[in-house]
């Protein structure tokens, strides 16, 4: 009979299985004095510590429980089964604002970069070749312009067309 | 084998740390060499138990469940920081390396008596030996409770107890040599060195 097959039939204390030799049945022999040894030395603790810790951790918080409030916090009822929808919701109306925002500035900064009046006329139409633009200044308007009284501006105002106004230089 | 808890929903956690917990703890300080670290893996195997409690099937005992759960985050704490990070060796150094500090009052008699004893040359072995060692010799399950906890064949289980003993017997043959070696030389005296050559 093989020694695995020896050690099968019965169960020894540990102490007296596999003694192969004896320095190995000395080796376990010592093993098993000093863990009873220590076992007696080791310190009792009290179970009663760990089970409350144990049970507070794993218990959810009476106030997310049973929806009771918390003094100081306010806090709007969470329909079940909403935690998820609710996180989906955010980020659509995220994205809906984001999207929004985004139109809102490219419809304000086109037409404002397309009619700007603060850009030179030069920049608003582009020079065709050999055709020479020069921008509008002060100097360039008429001396009678310059020269007029306020009534005389007003009357000319009146005389000019209204509408659409092409330039022409 | 005796199962005395084979649906483990209907028993409640308190219940099972109140069964449990001695033997836990205490494999956990044969495993570790000193309280600290002992409680730390006590909480922490009961904690991992308690949030995977679905997952037991009730096919083994719940000690040999807890145990294996035990020597899982043993070894996941040593390959994580190493035996140098243990509490145990902040102790040891410290009363090795300040002779005014009283070695009582840092270190238990526990852990002194753990440092004298064979579990402390225990702690060397490999992990798989180690196992087996303690779950045979300190914790006295049987070859298929140590099967069964540990999820390997019971031939390994044998095989990992004789190679532990055998690894364990050549590190204190070096260390009898080293102590020899240390005393012959001691006895001999240092030699005479000629200075004028």
């Amino acid at each position: 009979m093989s020694q695995s097959q020896e050690l099968n039939r019965e169960e020894p204390h540990p102490a007296e299985d596999l003694c192969l030799d004896e320095e190995l049945g000395e080796i376990q022999r010592q093993l098993c004095d000093d863990a009873d040894r220590l076992h007696a030395l080791f310190p009792v603790r009290d179970a009663k510590r760990l089970e409350a810790f144990v049970s507070a951790s794993l218990t959810p918080p009476v106030s997310k429980q049973e929806g009771v409030d918390v003094p100081g916090v306010s806090r709007s009822p969470v329909p079940s089964g909403s935690r998820r929808s609710g996180k989906w919701t955010r980020v659509a109306l995220t994205a809906c604002l984001g999207a929004g925002l985004v139109g809102a500035m490219m419809w304000v900064v086109k037409p404002a970069g397309k009619d700007s009046p603060d850009e030179p006329v030069a920049s608003q139409q582009a020079p065709e070749a050999g055709v020479k633009a020069t921008p509008v200044s002060i100097t360039s308007l008429p001396t009678e312009f310059l020269n007029a009284s306020q009534p005389e501006l007003e009357a000319l105002y009146d005389l000019m067309p209204k509408g659409n106004v092409s330039v022409e230089y | 084998m005796n199962h005395p808890h084979t649906d483990l929903n209907e028993l409640p956690i308190e219940q099972v740390i109140d069964q449990h917990f001695d033997r836990v703890y205490r494999a956990a300080l044969i495993l570790t060499g000193n309280p600290w670290d002992a409680d730390d893996l006590t909480q922490e195997t009961f904690m991992v138990f308690a949030r995977q409690v679905d997952r037991f099937e009730g096919r083994s005992a719940v000690y040999t469940y807890l145990y294996g759960i035990l020597l899982n985050l043993d070894r996941r704490e040593r390959r994580k920081f190493g035996t140098r990070n243990r509490k145990l060796r902040v102790v040891w150094e410290s009363e090795t390396q300040s002779p005014r500090s009283s070695p009582e009052a840092e270190a238990p008699l526990e852990v002194s008596e753990w440092k004298k004893s064979l579990w402390s040359w225990v702690e060397k072995l490999p992990a798989g030996q180690r196992n087996v060692l303690i779950l045979r010799f300190s914790e006295q399950l049987s070859y298929e409770e140590i099967a069964e906890t540990l999820g390997i064949p019971l031939g390994t289980v044998k095989s990992r107890i004789f190679h532990g003993l055998s690894t364990l017997r050549t590190l204190l043959d070096s260390r009898l040599n080293i102590q020899e070696g240390l005393r012959e030389f001691v006895s001999r005296g240092l030699p005479s060195i000629d200075c004028q050559a």
